[in-house]
């Protein structure tokens, strides 16, 4: 547990007054409040910072305190924390809460010298908590659940097939929790989808460049594709020219939230010349070229 | 379809302890929309998030309804552009070829 010097946290001198430290908590509270910089950890843990200053410098007792105590703020807990624990005893325990504050508004700091006691009884609405959850391309293919661990909790997700990389859900009251009776706060989860497949994608339609050879090319005939939703067969036209793109409907990825619907597969032919030709193979060439 | 559900706006201001006038600027404002039955004003309960969000930017940073309208303004500007670049970054990621 660091000491958190809080004049700095509002760049403030230790002789700031009332009117200095109001304005200050105010120009820092509006640029990291965490309703203007939605998913934005850092200006979360800036804000908890402010107002964790705010709360101690406002407060003259506490600032009293904090000022008296300084940097040896460890020393001073201990006796306060014997003082308490003294009072508490001799009042059966009677006090106002105590906790595990794991991700609370306040730190740990903060809750040494002052105590749970020292915490305004305002309702506060807990942080929004931000994740990122890694997915394969093949995971998207269908709605599937999932746990995840947040903060050491369990939370058992539904993920919609369809799910875009960069897409974010948002699972309202599963952030932190509220204080004193608030709500809890919401978590965001961003999906990062890795593309792990030989198929490219846009929005729902999957992308596939198919090599043929030059006489399946020339002659027509049929092949047999992996997709992502088992093998198909194609039928390749006679003379078909290097690049022609053919649309296979509904072997794309599903559309999002609807399993059963999916975009297109589009494969794209590469014909290959062959190489490596044998006499035979060079004089028949010639011949065709003649012709 | 399931009508939504209603959240009487005098419940709503006894519970976050604000006056039923200040609800009512917003609505001047198009802040919020309320609905009427009866002569009872109502909320949507899937505003009340939105409207949550505008009394913590009202009571913790003094903000007036011309900068809490800003600010929307603003935001929903900034997640708009956000969408946009994820869907252009996808994009961009059909394009680039890996080696």
């Amino acid at each position: 547990m660091d000491y958190i010097d809080y004049y700095k946290s509002l760049g403030i001198s230790k002789s700031a007054s009332q009117e200095e430290i109001k304005k200050a908590y105010r120009k820092l509270a509006r640029k990291y409040h965490p309703d203007v910089n939605p998913n934005d950890n850092n200006a979360h843990k800036k804000f908890q910072e402010i107002n964790e200053a705010n709360e101690v410098l406002s407060d003259p007792e506490k600032r009293k305190k904090y000022d008296t105590y300084g940097k040896n703020w460890q020393q001073g807990a201990a006796q306060e924390e014997a003082q308490r624990s003294y009072r508490q005893s001799a009042d059966f325990g009677g006090g106002q809460f105590s906790g595990d504050f794991g991700g609370d508004r306040f730190s740990d700091f903060f809750a040494s010298m002052f105590g749970a006691g020292g915490r305004s009884n305002a309702k506060y609405r807990g942080e929004n908590l931000s994740a990122t959850l890694q997915m394969n391309l093949t995971e998207v293919f269908k709605t599937h659940k999932k746990t995840i661990t947040i903060n050491g909790r369990n939370i058992r997700i539904t993920i919609p097939a369809g799910i875009e990389n960069g897409q974010v859900i948002k699972l309202k009251g599963y952030g932190d929790p509220g204080r004193n009776g608030g709500p809890a706060g919401d978590l965001f989860i961003t999906f990062s989808i890795l593309n792990n497949t030989k198929f490219k994608k846009m929005a729902n339609d999957l992308y596939l460049i198919q090599e043929i050879d030059l006489f399946t090319a020339i002659l027509g005939g049929e092949l047999t594709i992996d997709t992502m939703h088992g093998k198909i067969k194609l039928k390749v036209k006679p003379e078909t020219q290097n690049n022609t793109r053919i649309r296979v409907k509904g072997k794309g990825a599903p559309m999002y939230k609807s399993e059963e619907q999916f975009g297109d597969l589009y494969v794209t032919y590469n014909v290959v010349l062959p190489q490596n030709l044998t006499e035979k193979q060079r004089q028949l060439f010639i011949e065709l070229s003649k012709t | 379809m399931a009508s939504p559900k209603l959240i009487t706006v005098r419940e709503f201001c006894t519970h976050h302890q604000i006056s039923m006038e200040f609800i009512l600027q917003l609505q001047q404002y198009e802040l919020i929309e309320l609905q009427i039955e009866k002569r009872t004003y109502f909320i949507p309960e899937s505003r009340i998030d939105k409207l949550e969000k505008i009394i913590r930017l009202h009571n913790d940073l003094e903000i007036n309804m011309e900068g809490i309208q800003t600010i929307f303004h603003l935001l929903d500007s900034l997640e708009k552009k956000e969408t946009e670049l994820i869907k252009l970054k996808n994009q961009l990621a059909f394009y680039i070829t890996e080696e």
